[in-house]
């Protein structure tokens, strides 16, 4: 049996509610001087409620459920960029968590955004540029990765991001709606890249809505409601169900 | 405290990275983009002249030499607090995704504040040589009073990162506190224009102590200070900066909520 690389136990995580939260200094003296705060309990929405999830090294699984149901936050939790409340997450090896162009600076480059980006996912030097040249030619850019970005369109944009990202050779790797971008043409060509990695032993856990994506990537489907693991299973089962509960017509390509 | 230097030493290629960022956007346009970091504290320096040595007809020649000297630790001071204040907020897009020590955000923001000081610096050179003004062995005090600054604006400023995205509208009272500390710290005066009287309470102010020792060391001048006065700014110093180190991992996990 293969290692769990990824262990969460009962996760709860709540999040401030901010209209019962002071805005400002000013706000928060006058709360404790009038007595105005309410208690702690009704001041926070728990977002995730009792998560217990294991994922298994080199298993591909998709994230579905309405909007707001946690899976944003699920992926951000099992990224270690929020501490749970309650519970705890175990993960084995290093995570890339992938938000296209998310360290982006319009007033850079392309080229020096490729560069600055591979920093911060941890590349070595030496690996950053035998790295450009594969992320330049991905993004089929062309000349215009001596340009600022903030001259890109948002497409461009995206197909940069996903290509610095798409060269990544994370244990884990964690997509949330990333998939469809750019045109199609460009689709296809990251749908085969995510195929390719998808087919290694990488662990990758995705969140989306397109069910057609999920159902070609992933074998197991978990499907959240409300902050609960409300279906866990077999990839087609996991989402014909949700779709039948949600009320929607099955999808067509 | 050992965590900052692990974290500088782990991700010292980020940290670069962040700081030639910065850099270049600062600078874009390279020379000319280095020329105007060196207009600004000459405009100052033209400003406090005309106040304080046409009007006021207040200090010596080399009073411009004093005021860059006092003006430019206190931007870096300054520029650390003020960067960290928004340093969570403006990098919310890493902050949520990447897995990276927060502490690194600050620590590249203060790295660039550090450098473009050393940069703007240069511009004392040519005053040095007209007024022939020769430093000593007491320009090593210049580096150790930017140390102990630099302990109160790393320490302040994760605090300070962290509840400016809790408290949004934090930034505000910081500025005006600021707007206070710059006047009672000897930026754009000497401690020997402080009446004799107050010389010795003024003193106990770190920042009014750091400038005028870095100030005077370069300048090669009397130190206005006794020994406890630097003992006192250097374990305030040193508290500030554990103070931060303790803090900043409980509340920043608090803070990414907010964000």
């Amino acid at each position: 049996m293969k290692l769990p690389a990824i262990k969460v136990n009962d996760v709860h995580l709540s999040f401030p509610m901010l209209q019962y939260e002071p805005r400002g200094i000013k706000e928060a003296f006058l709360a404790i001087a009038l007595r105005r705060r309410k208690s702690k309990a009704e001041r926070v929405f728990w977002a995730l409620k009792g998560i217990s999830l294991k994922i298994e090294q080199g298993e591909v699984v998709g994230l579905i459920g309405t909007n707001g149901s946690g899976k944003s936050t699920l992926l951000r939790t099992i990224a270690h960029t929020y501490a749970p409340d309650k519970g705890t997450v175990e993960t084995v090896g290093g995570i890339t968590n992938l938000q296209l162009g998310s360290g982006f600076r319009d007033e850079l480059t392309g080229i020096e955004n490729i560069r600055l980006s591979g920093a911060i996912m941890g590349y070595s030097p030496a690996e950053i540029n035998t790295k450009t040249e594969e992320i330049i030619e991905f993004s089929g850019i062309g000349d215009f990765i001596h340009q600022p970005i903030r001259t890109y369109s948002s497409g461009m944009k995206s197909r940069l991001g996903f290509a610095v990202a798409a060269v990544a050779e994370p244990d884990i790797l964690l997509l949330d709606e990333v998939l469809a971008v750019g045109d199609a043409q460009f689709r296809e060509k990251s749908m085969a890249r995510l195929e390719e990695m998808v087919g290694g032993d990488t662990t990758v856990v995705i969140v989306s809505h397109n069910m057609v994506e999920l159902r070609r990537l992933c074998s197991r489907v978990i499907c959240l409601s409300q902050g609960k693991v409300a279906l866990d299973g077999d990839a087609g089962e996991v989402i014909d169900k949700y779709l039948e509960n949600t009320g929607a017509k099955p999808e067509t390509e | 405290m050992l965590r900052l230097l692990k974290i500088v030493r782990k991700h010292r290629y980020v940290l670069t990275n962040f700081v030639s960022r910065d850099l270049k956007i600062k600078y874009r346009g390279t020379v000319a983009g280095y020329l105007w970091s060196l207009l600004e504290p000459l405009s100052l320096v033209a400003v406090y002249y005309f106040i304080f040595g046409v009007i006021a007809k207040r200090g010596e020649a080399d009073f411009p030499l004093l005021v860059i000297l006092g003006l430019l630790p206190w931007n870096y001071f300054n520029g650390v607090i003020m960067s960290s204040s928004t340093a969570l907020r403006s990098n919310a897009g890493l902050v949520l995704r990447v897995h990276l020590p927060r502490e690194t955000y600050i620590l590249a923001n203060a790295a660039t504040a550090l450098v473009v000081m050393g940069l703007s610096l240069l511009v004392i050179i040519p005053f040095m040589f007209v007024w022939d003004v020769v430093p000593g062995w007491k320009l090593i005090l210049f580096p150790i009073s930017i140390l102990v600054l630099s302990g109160f604006a790393l320490g302040l400023g994760m605090v300070v990162a962290c509840a400016n995205v809790i408290y949004r509208d934090l930034g505000y009272l910081i500025s005006v506190i600021f707007r206070f500390l710059f006047y009672f710290s000897a930026t754009i005066y000497p401690v020997s224009m402080v009446p004799k009287e107050f010389q010795y309470y003024f003193l106990f102010n770190p920042i009014a102590l750091c400038l005028s020792m870095g100030r005077n060391g370069v300048m090669n001048r009397e130190m206005p200070f006794e020994p406890i006065h630097v003992i006192s700014a250097c374990v305030l110093s040193l508290f500030i900066f554990a103070l931060g180190n303790w803090t900043f991992p409980k509340l920043e996990s608090k803070a990414v909520k907010y964000l």
